[in-house]
């Protein structure tokens, strides 16, 4: 099982290809990462390519594996995804909630519990956005460039109104990887896997293969 | 460049290598998944994309013909300087 998202009216993201909705195959000579070829994701490599219409994809042909994709050459639309977009917004909400986990977990680290239970005690989003710039002014200059930084992560989040899911997928990894009590974990790549964990559950997608 | 460390600013300066191909394929995702979570670069790259697409065309102009230098420089006034 493989997945593609498009931009809306079934375009390429980047290259605007009308992707025939009818399920007729398209093709190229070849198969290479990023430069021709059908490309496709697995399970988790969507939160990677997040965009406006989700759809389950057939490949044909020898399926060649890359970083955050698959490509193979030729494939075709089967059928769209179900609950795509309307559950962006719930994932956007999600992941800006993880942005403030992530920015609690730092300032525990850093001693300030207080804080910390302050952020993760706001229950709605302005509510976040506020805790977040208090808090950020409110630490010593040490503690602003990790744990306020990630602060002010949690209200830009918040201050993205009108941008996509993706952006807030992005902004809770990047947080996520800035944690100071990272040693030995790739926790961008754990959010990002969070993320996946997410759209296959909320989405209900069969698992790869 | 994973997209971790795409920045906007950079984006003038990689749209050229993206569109032409030439990005390595870890620096062409970083590029891509930050197309994706900054619209107004998106927009930047549908522009470039759409200009693109467009420079075949304009360099398909009629060909000038033949003997057009030959006229060209017999109508110079005598006192021309020399190119």
């Amino acid at each position: 099982m493989f997945w593609k998202f498009l931009r809306a009216g079934s375009h390429g993201p980047f290259t605007h290809f009308p992707w025939p909705a009818d399920g007729s195959w398209v093709g190229a000579a070849d198969a290479q990462p990023c430069t021709e070829g059908v490309h496709a994701c697995r399970i988790a490599d969507l939160p990677y390519w997040l965009s406006d219409e989700l759809w389950h994809v057939e490949l044909a042909g020898p399926v060649r594996e890359a970083e955050h994709k698959v490509v193979a050459t030729s494939g075709r639309l089967l059928e769209r995804v179900a609950g795509w977009p309307e559950a962006a917004d719930r994932l956007a909400l999600d992941c800006i909630r993880r942005t403030a986990e992530h920015a609690a977990a730092e300032l525990r680290t850093a001693g300030r519990d207080a804080d910390a239970d302050a952020l993760t005690r706001s229950a709605e989003v302005d509510q976040l956005t506020h805790a977040a710039q208090r808090i950020a002014q409110s630490l010593p200059q040490p503690l602003r460039r990790r744990a306020g930084r990630l602060c002010l992560y949690v209200a830009d989040a918040v201050s993205l109104t009108r941008y996509p899911a993706a952006t807030f997928a992005y902004i809770a990894a990047r947080s996520a990887s800035e944690r100071t009590d990272s040693v030995g974990r790739d926790r961008y790549r754990e959010e990002r896997e969070w993320q996946a964990d997410w759209l296959q559950r909320t989405l209900a997608l069969a698992g790869d293969g | 460049m994973p997209a971790a460390d795409a920045r906007c600013d950079w984006l003038s300066d990689l749209i050229e290598p993206w569109h032409a191909g030439t990005m390595r394929e870890k620096d062409r995702n970083g590029y891509e998944q930050h197309l994706l979570c900054c619209p107004p670069c998106l927009a930047q790259n549908d522009k470039a994309t759409l200009a693109f697409a467009a420079l075949p065309s304009a360099g398909t102009a009629a060909q000038p013909p033949e003997d057009l230098m030959t006229r060209l420089l017999t109508q110079l006034p005598v006192d021309a300087p020399e190119a």
